[in-house]
């Protein structure tokens, strides 16, 4: 298990580290750079004339006249040694600043969802397999292809509209107006769990009716085994039988999925947190782009990245533990 | 006096099925007396399984016992239970399950969950039913895995079933089976995916448990040879019901109904075959030297990925005369299938040479030839070697493929080596589409439909897809794909292997008529000794990758030289309730007597299988005219201290 876990962290590092290169290119790509925009904006209005020079002076002041290679280097150091992600060009701030508690709050959402999805589906999902070919499973089935084919912004929408009409207002974005600026407390975390739930729910929707499809399905072929028959054979009651044979082997899909979910949920939050009035992640990331400003830019995909590369390696630890097959593959 | 422990009374089942209700099983009654063995013969789908996991309450879930059925079970502390009226779901019936009646299966892979390690899955059986502390099941999971020989059982209670070999994992399951002391084993084809050596070796442990145990058991098999040696009576069972009932002398010996005579009489019997005699001035058709085939396996590192080699055959040489049949047999891993698909090219041999002798073709009419056929004899003059022996090692790309037509493939499965998706014909026409060898569509509906009637296939399911049809139709069709490009050599892998004896028999005569009007040849691969003495001209013992001994079917089987052949041939249990029935354990029992005299009378010693796995050069040694036996001298071998020599 530590070899395991040993080679899947390496792995992990040697995929972080090709990532950042790729995302710094992918910082690089648009045409033009800060300079240009900051000397438009500074001077825009003012009547004064900017000159080549000056953007070259501005340039030079930022730091963006040095070699590609520097740059790169200067970044990635400030990221890995003091958390620096460099300066968010058009926030005139530091880019810890400017996404600073978006983080959490994206990654609340992102937790949130996941969990809620998990704990729905694969209970739901044993369930119909257990009870294959019966009016619940019927009916499972059936919520699940609205599930799949219902758009996420119609349902938030609705979503809202419902928990106005039975929670009272104030449903929309994450926090109630005496905590939108408030510091950090245990009521403002209160504040948040409260508004956590609706898009988590809607985040979770889709994903919840897919994953009840695949646990449903495992679980189905599984339950015909023969080892679940030996079990059954030597006397094991049938509620602990289903949870230790098939059941653990049923989640199995869910859980190496677990990198996709992320990346899904993270691609579908920006509509849902612009029907819900959320300030999420997705949302500056995008803005981001709008300005040039690939600080702020590099830094939210190099999370996102992140966050991708850390769940899929958890899913990883996760799935040699369920199926102690999974080790042999890697000695 | 005896006292009856299982009275099954009037057993019928139906099974609720799209088609509407099937009865799978119809009024099915035997009774099995405390520590007594009955058997319970038939073929696929009699309902044999089907009727004991009636007695588990282990049937599916469309599955009902009908209303007058009883199950009567007399449990250890003497109460009667009509079991077919207990609830699945009862407490009484989970302290059945396991505790008074334990339950192995077939395939002993399958059988245990590969999630968790085998002490687990026994200790849980221990901790249901016995009343003990954790470290004590675990003491007792320890001491039954070394019950049933597996060695260093403190090591191998905390391995995964995949870390096992299927013998090993049989035995671990056995060991499950007996830990939570059940007074009835219900045995389900327990040897019947397993080499004919370890079956015999698993044969003898669970009779020598069950003389130890007191036990009765229920022993399901296909294999009238296994009954006859375990079971005191013997149902056997057709379409659903018990033909004859009795005990195994009576039933086996003197059998009453005419299904269970047939049954016997499709049952090959290595005491009582007789092999077709070695051809006679045939031509060699293919020469195979030096054959070696190494596989590489890659293992893939933190930073590199290693490639080790594994060696699958080594140093095979035989040939193939025209028409003729060579049996292959040995044990699982032996290297049987990769010694065919190599002579015909579907795997790469590493060294060594298959040499095809190719007699003149007839004339054709250039001038007149169709396209097609021009373009079949173009392929055969591009090739280097028109006429006269072709290396098959030399060819390769475009050439092998104009050459396949004339090999072929039968494979073991009948079920998986059909398309679902083509029809029967075009099954049947895919070798001549995919060579190439055939354009005109006409012409191969008419090859197609003159190959399905020799094949015996009624002509009228040419239109029909494979699903609809059963495992010996099947395997029909896959022989008259084999043999529709007018191959003159087959290669047979086990290809009546999965079939039931009656459709076996069916098979082989087919494929023994074919090779009389066709004069094709065969290798014949089988892990089955007595269907390879039934169709077998010639014989090959391979272990190790290795042939031991090679020669006449009658002699191999009659006659046998090396150690491992004696070994291999008494493990097979005879269908004879008298026979004696004493497996040689191999390399545990095995002696390695002088084989015979070389040139300047030095003596030659079979080989022990460390010898055989390690490099040391082994030749085969002609020891009567045609019959081979590997040895080495003793003298060339630095390491082994040679034995007392016997003589044989």
């Amino acid at each position: 298990m530590l070899r395991f876990t040993a080679e899947r962290l390496i792995g992990m590092m040697i995929t972080m580290l090709l990532v950042s290169i790729m995302v710094f290119a992918i910082m690089e790509i648009p045409p033009g750079d800060y300079a240009d925009r900051y000397a438009f904006r500074k001077y825009s209005g003012t009547g004064v004339n900017v000159t080549a020079a000056d953007v070259e002076a501005i340039r030079v002041e930022l730091g963006l006249d040095r070699p590609m290679l520097v740059r790169y280097f200067d970044w990635i150091s400030g990221i890995v040694l003091r958390g620096d992600f460099g300066q968010a060009f058009a926030f005139e701030t530091s880019v810890t600043k400017v996404i600073g508690d978006k983080v959490w709050l994206t990654t609340g959402i992102l937790f949130a969802t996941l969990i809620l999805t998990y704990l729905i589906s694969i209970p739901i999902g044993i369930y119909a397999a257990v009870r294959r070919g019966s009016a619940v499973d019927y009916g499972l089935t059936a919520f699940s292809y609205m599930g799949l084919a219902l758009p996420n912004f119609l349902l938030a929408l609705v979503m809202m509209y419902f928990a106005n009409l039975w929670f009272g207002a104030d449903i929309g974005g994450l926090f109630s107006k005496e905590y939108q600026n408030a510091p950090w407390s245990l009521a403002r975390v209160w504040d948040m769990l409260k508004h956590l739930w609706l898009p988590a729910v809607v985040l979770a929707w889709s994903a919840v009716a897919y994953q009840i499809q695949t646990v449903r399905a495992t679980m189905s072929d599984e339950l015909n085994k023969l080892s679940v028959t030996a079990a059954r054979a030597r006397g094991v009651p049938e509620k602990k039988l289903l949870l230790k044979y098939p059941a653990r082997l049923a989640i199995n899909p869910v859980v190496s999925t677990i990198g996709f979910d992320v990346n899904r949920i993270f691609s579908e939050l920006p509509i849902v947190a612009v029907v819900l009035g959320l300030t999420e992640l997705g949302e500056l990331l995008l803005k981001a782009y709008l300005d040039l400003d690939m600080n702020v830019a590099g830094a939210i995909l190099l999370m996102l990245t992140f966050a991708i590369v850390f769940m899929n390696f958890l899913s990883d630890l996760l799935l040699a533990w369920l199926d102690p097959r999974i080790k042999l593959g890697t000695t | 006096m005896m006292s009856t422990i299982l009275d099954v009374k009037n057993l019928s089942l139906s099974f609720r099925t799209d088609e509407g209700i099937v009865q799978p099983v119809r009024n099915v009654s035997f009774s099995l007396e405390k520590g007594k063995t009955l058997g319970i013969v038939g073929e696929s789908g009699s309902g044999k399984s089907v009727s004991t996991k009636a007695v588990m309450q282990l049937l599916p879930s469309i599955a009902s016992v009908d209303q007058d059925a009883q199950i009567n079970y007399t449990t250890k502390s003497g109460e009667v239970l009509d079991l077919s009226k207990i609830s699945p779901a009862d407490p009484q019936m989970r302290k059945i399950r396991g505790g008074e009646i334990g339950m192995i299966f077939q395939e002993p892979m399958a059988s245990f969950s590969p999630i968790y390690s085998i002490g687990n899955q026994i200790m849980e059986a221990i901790l249901l039913h016995r009343q003990v502390s954790k470290r004590q099941a675990r003491e007792i999971a320890i001491e039954m895995l070394d019950k049933v020989g597996i060695t260093n059982p403190q090591v191998r209670v905390d391995q995964f079933p995949h870390e096992m070999s299927g013998g090993m994992r049989q035995r671990a399951m056995i060991a499950l089976a007996l830990s939570s002391g059940p007074q009835l084993l219900i045995a389900d084809e327990p040897t019947t995916a397993l080499d004919v050596t370890i079956q015999a070796q698993v044969l003898n442990l669970m009779r020598d448990l069950q003389a130890e145990l007191g036990m009765s058991m229920i022993f399901i098999t296909h294999d009238l040879g296994v009954v006859a040696q375990v079971a005191d009576d013997v149902a056997v069972m057709y379409q659903g019901e018990i033909v004859e009932y009795g005990t195994a002398r009576d039933v086996i010996k003197s059998p009453q109904k005419p299904y269970t005579q047939r049954l016997l009489d499709a049952v090959p019997r290595l005491d009582n075959v007789t092999p077709p005699k070695p051809l006679k001035g045939a031509r060699r058709l293919i020469d195979v030297k030096n054959l070696g085939v190494e596989f590489e396996v890659r293992k893939k590192k933190m930073f590199r990925t290693e490639i080790e080699k594994v060696r699958a055959v080594s140093d095979v040489t035989f040939d193939i005369l025209k028409g003729e049949t060579v049996g292959l047999v040995g044990e699982s891993g032996s290297g049987k299938t990769t010694v065919g698909r190599a002579m015909l090219r579907a795997i790469d041999p590493s060294e060594g040479e298959v040499i095809f002798h190719r007699k003149k073709k007839g004339d054709i009419d250039l001038a007149h030839a169709s396209e097609a056929e021009l373009r079949n004899v173009r392929a055969k003059f591009n090739m280097a070697f028109p006429e006269g022996p072709v290396s098959l090692q030399t060819l390769a790309g475009d050439m092998l493929r104009n050459f396949r037509p004339e090999m072929s493939l039968v494979f073991q499965d009948p079920y998986s080596s059909l398309n679902p998706r083509m029809t029967v014909r075009d099954i049947i026409a895919e070798p001549l589409v995919a060579s190439g060898l055939m354009k005109d569509r006409d012409a191969i509906d008419e090859r197609v439909r003159e190959i399905a009637a020799r094949c015996k296939i009624d002509l009228e399911h040419l239109r029909r897809f494979p699903h609809a049809f059963s495992g010996g139709q099947r395997q029909r069709i896959c022989i008259a794909r084999a043999l529709v490009s007018k191959p003159k050599f087959v290669v047979c892998d086990e290809c009546v292997s999965a079939l039931d004896v009656s459709i076996q028999a069916e098979i082989v005569d087919l494929l023994r008529d074919i090779q009389a009007e066709l004069g094709v040849s065969f290798l014949f691969i089988a892990h089955d000794l007595a269907v390879v003495a039934q169709i077998s001209h010639r014989v090959a013992v391979m272990y190790h990758g290795r042939f031991v001994e090679y020669g006449p079917t009658e002699n191999i089987f009659f006659n046998p030289q090396h150690p491992y052949t004696k070994a291999l041939l008494s493990a097979v249990p005879h269908p004879d309730p008298d026979a004696v029935f004493t497996p040689i354990r191999i390399d545990g029992d095995m002696t390695y007597p002088v084989a015979a005299f070389g040139a300047d009378g030095i003596q030659l010693r079979t080989p022990s299988p460390q010898e055989c796995l390690s490099g040391l050069p082994i030749d085969l040694v002609e020891v009567s005219p045609g019959h081979f036996v590997a040895c080495h001298i003793d003298g060339a071998s630095s390491h082994s201290q040679p034995k007392v020599p016997e003589l044989v």
